[in-house]
């Protein structure tokens, strides 16, 4: 039983101190974004991150990626340091380079491998955008320019898939089938991916699992696994008690 | 059919018209001054032709041969300068003041000194035209990666790129606009000196004929020998800088 148990903990994060050095006028202000932060997360589990903005949600997505490695504490795959792994992000803005074309913005990542242009014809077909493969990015709508970053965030099949708020501020309709579309895609290999918001309805919809974040230093609220069934309908009955439930018990 | 209004609607047209005007004007001009001081057009048209008879591309060629060698290794070895300053804050903190020095010095005095140290050879020659190019290149390029959007640098860390295929596939690309703003510029400032240099220390090139004209008192052979230059100048850049501005900004 506890090798089993061994086996499951894949992705684990424990980070002892982070610190954000801020400048208020002259006075260097030392902020403490994580202390004693623990977290395991089971492999092919979608999770998500919820809490209030500035609460290190952010912080915590470029730790894991190495994209900032100062830090004390150790995240680690598979009982390794996670630096070598193969990790996809999907910013809070598309990110996409504005010189390549939709399909080579898909392929930049596994440019070296042999069927990177299968891959890239696949995934443009998944997200609906055969037609738009050699437009450039600026000729796309903001949906469809997230569309193409998220093809881009699965080319590689990472193990790992850190997304930041990425479907903030487009409208309702336009996110709810990026949305879809990312749990189909989840589906096929199944990923760990961490998904971090601020819109709870967003959090229920999509996650296995919900990590209520404080505010600084961030600690962990509440960890909370949701078992309605996919697809999730926002207006069902099951899904607003669980709503109202949630946000009864993390709110002050 | 054409009526006067449309007729100068076309801009090629217009373009046209405006140099007919000024060869109008100059022709003018010539017929109520003595003809040494200003040679009218048709004058200069014949001495052209004379001087094509002659050694006129002889010369050209071997100015332009400068003005080519001078260009590619300033606009290489002020790229890499430059792109090395806006990265590192560091080197730009030592080699700012360097940088404004070699702006200020005056392109005169560089030629000068590298004649006197080096001799009146090809190679000191062209090392002074390159001198005198570098500081502005790097200057150009410097802002250029300033500019850079770290936000897609981080899209390359995030897939693990080593630091040369960031600088070529992620930072480069950004720095096109750039490159060919100081090879635009570049051209410009580089053919002027070459005739400088030509004029002090050189017995070939244009602008040691143009010496050997003024000596002679011989306007018509100047102007000739000018228009011809100048023609073959914006023939590069119509040809040749153009046509690559459009291909590497083609996205925009």
């Amino acid at each position: 039983m506890e090798i089993n148990k061994k086996k499951m903990l894949i992705l684990n994060i424990n980070i002892i101190k982070k610190i954000f050095p801020l400048k208020v006028g002259n006075v260097e202000k030392k902020n403490v974004i994580f202390k004693n932060f623990d977290l395991k997360i089971n492999t092919g589990e979608l999770i998500c991150i919820f809490g209030p903005s500035g609460c290190g949600k952010t912080t915590l997505l470029n730790l894991i990626s190495n994209l900032d490695n100062n830090f004390n504490g150790l995240i680690s795959y598979n009982n390794k340091k996670i630096t070598k792994e193969k990790i996809g992000y999907l910013f809070q803005s598309p990110r996409l380079f504005p010189w390549l074309t939709a399909k080579e913005n898909i392929e930049f990542p596994i440019k070296q491998e042999k069927n990177s242009k299968k891959i890239s014809s696949n995934l443009l077909q998944k997200i609906g955008l055969t037609k738009f493969g050699n437009s450039f990015p600026n000729k796309l709508s903001g949906g469809m320019q997230r569309r193409i970053a998220l093809a881009r965030a699965f080319s590689t099949q990472p193990k790992i898939l850190l997304l930041d708020e990425p479907f903030v501020s487009l409208d309702n309709k336009i996110a709810n089938q990026l949305r879809k579309l990312l749990i189909n895609l989840w589906k096929q290999k199944k990923p760990t991916i961490i998904f971090v918001t601020h819109d709870l309805n967003e959090a229920i919809q999509l996650s296995d699992r919900i990590i209520f974040l404080s505010n600084l230093p961030a600690k962990i609220l509440l960890d909370y696994k949701i078992k309605i069934k996919r697809p999730r309908s926002s207006n069902s009955a099951k899904f607003q008690s669980l709503k109202r439930l949630l946000s009864a018990s993390v709110k002050p | 059919m054409f009526t006067r209004e449309n007729f100068l609607n076309n801009e090629i047209i217009r373009r046209l018209f405006s140099i007919i005007i000024l060869t109008f004007i100059w022709g003018l001009v010539s017929y109520f001054l003595d003809k040494d001081i200003l040679p009218s057009p048709i004058t200069v048209a014949e001495s052209i032709k004379y001087h094509s008879s002659q050694e006129l591309f002889f010369h050209i060629s071997v100015t332009l041969f400068r003005v080519a060698t001078s260009f590619f290794l300033a606009m290489l070895i002020g790229s890499v300068i430059g792109i090395a300053m806006g990265r590192k804050k560091i080197l730009d903190d030592y080699f700012d003041g360097w940088l404004i020095l070699g702006l200020n010095i005056p392109a005169v005095v560089t030629i000068i000194l590298c004649f006197l140290w080096f001799g009146l050879n090809e190679a000191a020659a062209i090392l002074a035209v390159t001198i005198n190019k570098i500081p502005t290149v790097t200057v150009i390029l410097r802002e250029g990666t300033k500019a850079v959007d770290e936000k897609l640098v981080d899209v390359g860390k995030i897939y693990k790129l080593s630091k040369f295929k960031i600088i070529k596939e992620i930072i480069l690309p950004q720095l096109y606009p750039y490159l060919v703003s100081a090879a635009r510029s570049g051209l410009a400032l580089i053919w002027k000196i070459v005739l400088v240099v030509e004029l002090l220390g050189r017995s070939n090139g244009v602008g040691f004929k143009i010496y050997e004209f003024f000596s002679m008192f011989d306007i018509a052979s100047i102007l000739s020998y000018t228009f011809v230059f100048v023609f073959f100048i914006m023939a590069i850049e119509w040809f040749f800088i153009k046509p690559l501005e459009k291909r590497l900004t083609s996205w925009r």
